[in-house]
């Protein structure tokens, strides 16, 4: 039943999760607080639509509520913030500041679309079908949709002709 | 599916909010139902709309069917390794008959709908509809800029209310032959382990799913406009994918068939690619959409019919300029049966591309 005891526990497991989603996108606590308030708000008014497994739905919503925000803008979002956890310590794990950077920057010259299949299936772990869902598009087009991103995305990690050869670099077993 | 594994792994250390303690909610459940209360007016607990039940014809094979739920894992992978290598496939085009210039589909779709003949499965009965498909593309693993991926099998027996769905890994795919060298020199981890059968589901079939569509596989004639009304106002990409999943879950009945040829007829934008052979080796008719697509890349979406019965032989997304195949799904056997035989089975030897 749909009552104010299933949104408590809806709110109580996925209200982190949604923040972070704004966090990945706009960089700041305050606004990806403000975005999971909103994100609840219309998951109340909507509760008979919320599927048993929200959290893709939730996402969904967030993300139209992050493009009307965009649109009302007229800019583009930043695509990767500049917030987050600061990469390990240079001394510890230099390469994997590298590789965390390159990374960042292949991310950013990708277009939003190629962006936002990557982060929900990379950062938010979902799988396709549930990033269908977020999407609102079919499963077959998500999966098209991460197949050709990611190839663009190993594209853009491909090192420039001339250009210094990263000791690390993202390969097919992660970290090599 | 270890294509999603890849990317969490590849892109997880590079997830900006990974670690990040998130706060307590600054205001409580209670009050966010008050403040959508105060702008809706609607009481709290009042139902919504009840939502239509649909005939699932969900959008694709593997994980969508573990990830909704009523879905239920009745056989999970067996843990022993194969028998043999993986049989490994280059994937390349299919070879068109009109390859520059090609014609507009419209008319030769609409011949083929006014003068279909039956398929084998229009004339039988039984208690299930019985499919197989094969799908390359979806589970890749990319390593220094080369591509492989599992060639998956489903196999489906779909009763009245519930469905059973036997995925199997057939084989290895690669888009060129620089890929399948460098994956000959380079295995990857757990490769050498995979099961043969993945897994067994098994799934109601009324459900509300995405790409859904109400069409029976009820043997009886039925009346096409109903279908005909879910295929109107796509696109030609949008159009095709739909196809794809219609005939991924469904025997579909002459009279359909013959619906959804006329429905692609009235999409601008097909071309007719005239006779082919498909990758399991059978003469087809093909159409494609030829365009940019998500990112501007110019992407070719291929349909195959059987020229006689209209059945979708295959779906494929080709990379032109390349060229390279992209994804496709290959259909092999439709038909019905009075057996739900969904028992993992031994290791699959026939030819993993078709």
């Amino acid at each position: 039943m749909r009552d104010e005891a299933w949104f408590t526990s809806l709110y109580a497991a996925h209200y982190p999760d949604v923040v972070r989603y704004g966090l990945r996108r706009l960089g700041e606590l305050d606004a990806s607080t403000e975005l999971a308030q909103e994100v609840f708000v219309v998951a109340w008014r909507r509760r008979n639509q919320v599927p048993d497994r929200g959290l893709p739905w939730l996402y969904g919503v967030a993300r139209k509520l992050l493009a009307n925000e965009w649109r009302a803008r007229r800019s583009r979002p930043v695509p990767l913030p500049a917030a987050g956890p600061e990469p390990p310590p240079v001394d510890a794990e230099s390469d994997l500041v590298a590789m965390v950077t390159d990374l960042r920057a292949a991310l950013a010259t990708l277009s939003e679309s190629d962006q936002e299949i990557l982060r929900l299936v990379g950062w938010e772990q979902l799988t396709v079908a549930e990033a269908a869902v977020v999407l609102d598009c079919s499963r077959a087009v998500a999966a098209v949709r991460l197949h050709r991103a990611r190839r663009r995305l190993a594209a853009a990690l491909e090192p420039v002709p001339g250009a210094r050869i990263e000791p690390r670099r993202i390969t097919a077993k992660g970290l090599v | 599916m270890r294509g999603e594994q890849q990317v969490r792994t590849e892109l997880g250390v590079a997830d900006p909010a990974r670690g990040v303690p998130v706060p307590p909610p600054p205001v409580s459940a209670a009050s966010l139902i008050a403040r959508a209360e105060a702008t809706t007016g609607r009481q709290p607990g009042r139902p919504a709309r009840a939502q239509r039940r649909r005939l699932l014809a969900a959008a694709a094979a593997t994980t969508v069917l573990a990830a909704v739920g009523g879905y239920a894992l009745v056989a999970p992978p067996p843990s022993r390794p194969p028998a043999e290598p993986w049989p490994a496939v280059v994937v390349v085009p299919l070879a068109y008959e009109f390859v520059d210039d090609p014609p507009p589909a419209a008319p030769y779709l609409r011949a083929l709908a006014a003068d279909l003949i039956d398929a084998g499965y229009d004339r039988e009965t039984g208690e299930y509809a019985h499919l197989r498909w094969r799908v390359w593309g979806e589970s890749t693993v990319i390593a220094d800029g080369h591509v492989a991926s599992g060639i998956l099998e489903s196999e489906l027996w779909l009763g009245d209310r519930a469905g059973t769905n036997r995925i199997t890994t057939v084989g290895l795919a690669f888009p060129d032959e620089a890929s399948r060298e460098y994956f000959q020199a380079h295995p990857q981890p757990g490769w050498a382990n995979l099961p043969r059968t993945e897994a067994v589901y098994e799934f109601p079939l009324v459900d509300d799913a995405p790409g859904g569509y109400v069409v029976s596989n009820d043997p009886k004639p039925a009346n096409p406009e109903p279908l005909l009304a879910q295929l109107s106002g796509a696109d030609a990409v949008d159009l095709m994918y739909r196809v794809d999943t219609l005939y991924a879950w469904h025997l579909v009945r002459r009279a359909h068939r013959a619906a959804v040829l006329s429905a692609l007829a009235e999409v601008p934008g097909l071309v007719w690619r005239g006779e082919v052979t498909d990758r399991a080796g059978r003469p087809g008719v093909a159409v494609s959409y030829d365009g940019p697509l998500d990112g501007g890349e110019l992407g070719q979406h291929v349909l195959v019919f059987e020229p006689r019965t209209g059945e979708l032989l295959s779906h494929e997304y080709v990379l032109p300029l390349e060229p390279r195949v992209e994804l496709y799904r290959l259909y092999l056997d439709a038909g019905w049966t009075d057996q739900p035989g969904a028992e993992p089975t031994g290791p699959v030897t026939t030819s993993p591309g078709g």
